[in-house]
């Protein structure tokens, strides 16, 4: 699925519809939810694995564009990507929550946070059936083992740096080397298809 | 620093992984040469893409009315204090969808002062809607700040205004203060646009009692384990 017609055509109305949004149109909002609401449900759900949390956070994320469609920045990225951005960044914080708290309620439970992050092994691994989906397996496939997992401990596992190169006992160097022939990989794979 | 490794704190910072002495590097870098700034912009958009690698899930029904009462309920709620009391300092009354609690920072001066004198004892879902005020000081004595307790969703709606614009490499940054000296949790970012904002604040159910919030500055793009600058903004009660 080379950027067609219809993929740009959809991203230019969401650019309309948020700039509408900026100017406060609730319709222009509803819209927004009715285009979106599936897929960051689904994109917080793979973060945070439970419906309310999920819920939550797609619930925040709608707060957050309907407060932030003014500051939203063209040049940045896309409106699905940014809101994917928002759901992930806000998915992330509600796991480091979970996470202190689990800590905190118990100390000896020591591992918790490696079992935890452990879920997140397999989430570059991807089950949406969809074009998009094979894609991104796609081009996911053909990242080494290495960048595959920082990616992972990264992005879905919200893991520092300096704690993907403990948990993997890899050298920091290594471990941002990795991080950048990942994304560059991906870049390049991906190219503006989805 | 070479450009291999100036692209490398880019992808890290895309990814929200930077920490340690690499943000500071990174922030500098990206002063020095904005170009850099587009090169993160285009790898977050990259990382981003990843999100959909989730199966399209239909999101529950009921969302959407939650979703809609969240951002209008306090959108129709402010509009009408704001109507109703122009008067006040500024502030407009607010809230969120039914089950949020209505903030009204206006108001006689004993009820500001019972207000402030609040002290959070239970972040429990039964406190019974505690309130509490941030004042600002020093440079940011204009900023006022509020938070209160919403049973219905479980968290705490923070709302500020007169928060003075920061450079793009900081970020206001909320705290909950615990009962102990030296408790203090990060509760996230704060996003503020032409000095005002509004936030939900997850609690840490963990923490049992808190005495207040407070809001400090700190570089962008890094998760601080506890404020690494002076607060800007405090619950009055705990003003050193």
């Amino acid at each position: 699925m080379k950027g067609g017609a219809p993929q740009e055509d959809a991203r230019a109305e969401e650019f309309e519809l948020l700039r509408r949004i900026a100017q406060r149109e609730r319709a222009a909002f509803e819209d927004l939810y009715s285009r979106y609401a599936n897929i960051l449900y689904a994109s917080a759900l793979k973060f945070v694995k439970e419906d309310a949390d999920a819920q939550d956070v797609v619930q925040d994320v709608f707060i957050q564009i309907w407060d932030k469609a003014k500051l939203y920045d063209p040049a940045k990225g896309k409106p699905l990507t940014w809101a994917l951005t928002l759901t992930r960044n806000r998915a992330i914080d509600r796991i480091r929550a979970i996470q202190r708290r689990t800590r905190l309620r118990d100390e000896f439970e020591q591992e918790t946070f490696v079992d935890e992050s452990a879920g997140v092994r397999e989430a570059l691994s991807g089950v949406d059936a969809s074009e998009k989906g094979q894609i991104l397996r796609k081009a996911v496939s053909q990242l080494s083992p290495q960048q595959k997992k920082v990616i992972e401990l990264a992005y879905f596992g919200g893991l520092t740096q300096t704690e993907i190169a403990e948990k993997l006992g890899e050298p920091l160097g290594t471990v941002k080397a990795r991080a950048r022939r990942g994304l560059l990989k991906l870049k390049e794979l991906l190219g503006d298809q989805i | 620093m070479n450009r291999e490794h100036l692209e490398e704190l880019a992808a890290l910072d895309a990814l929200g992984a930077l920490d340690g002495e690499d943000v500071a590097a990174w922030e500098a870098a990206g002063r020095e040469n904005p170009a850099l700034l587009r090169v993160r912009d285009e790898f977050a958009d990259v990382a981003a893409r990843l999100s959909l690698l989730a199966a399209e899930t239909p999101a529950p029904a009921a969302l959407r009315s939650r979703v809609m009462d969240a951002v209008f309920g306090a959108e129709t709620k402010r509009a009408n204090e704001t109507e109703r009391d122009e008067s006040s300092f500024g502030w407009a009354a607010w809230a969120a969808a039914a089950a949020v609690a209505l903030l009204a920072l206006v108001g006689a001066a004993e009820t500001t002062a019972r207000k402030e004198s609040v002290v959070v004892r239970d972040a429990r879902p039964d406190a019974g809607a505690p309130f509490v005020v941030l004042d600002g000081y020093g440079e940011f004595s204009e900023a006022k700040a509020s938070v209160v307790w919403d049973s219905g969703q479980r968290g705490w709606w923070m709302q500020a205004e007169g928060l003075p614009a920061l450079p793009a490499t900081h970020r206001y940054r909320v705290w909950a203060i615990g009962e102990k000296d030296g408790e203090v949790y990060d509760c996230g970012e704060f996003p503020a646009a032409n000095g005002c904002g509004r936030v939900f604040l997850s609690p840490d159910p963990a923490v049992g009692s808190m005495r207040g919030f407070a809001v400090s500055v700190e570089p962008a793009g890094t998760k601080p384990q506890s404020p690494g600058t002076p607060m800007v903004l405090i619950t009055p009660a705990l003003r050193g």
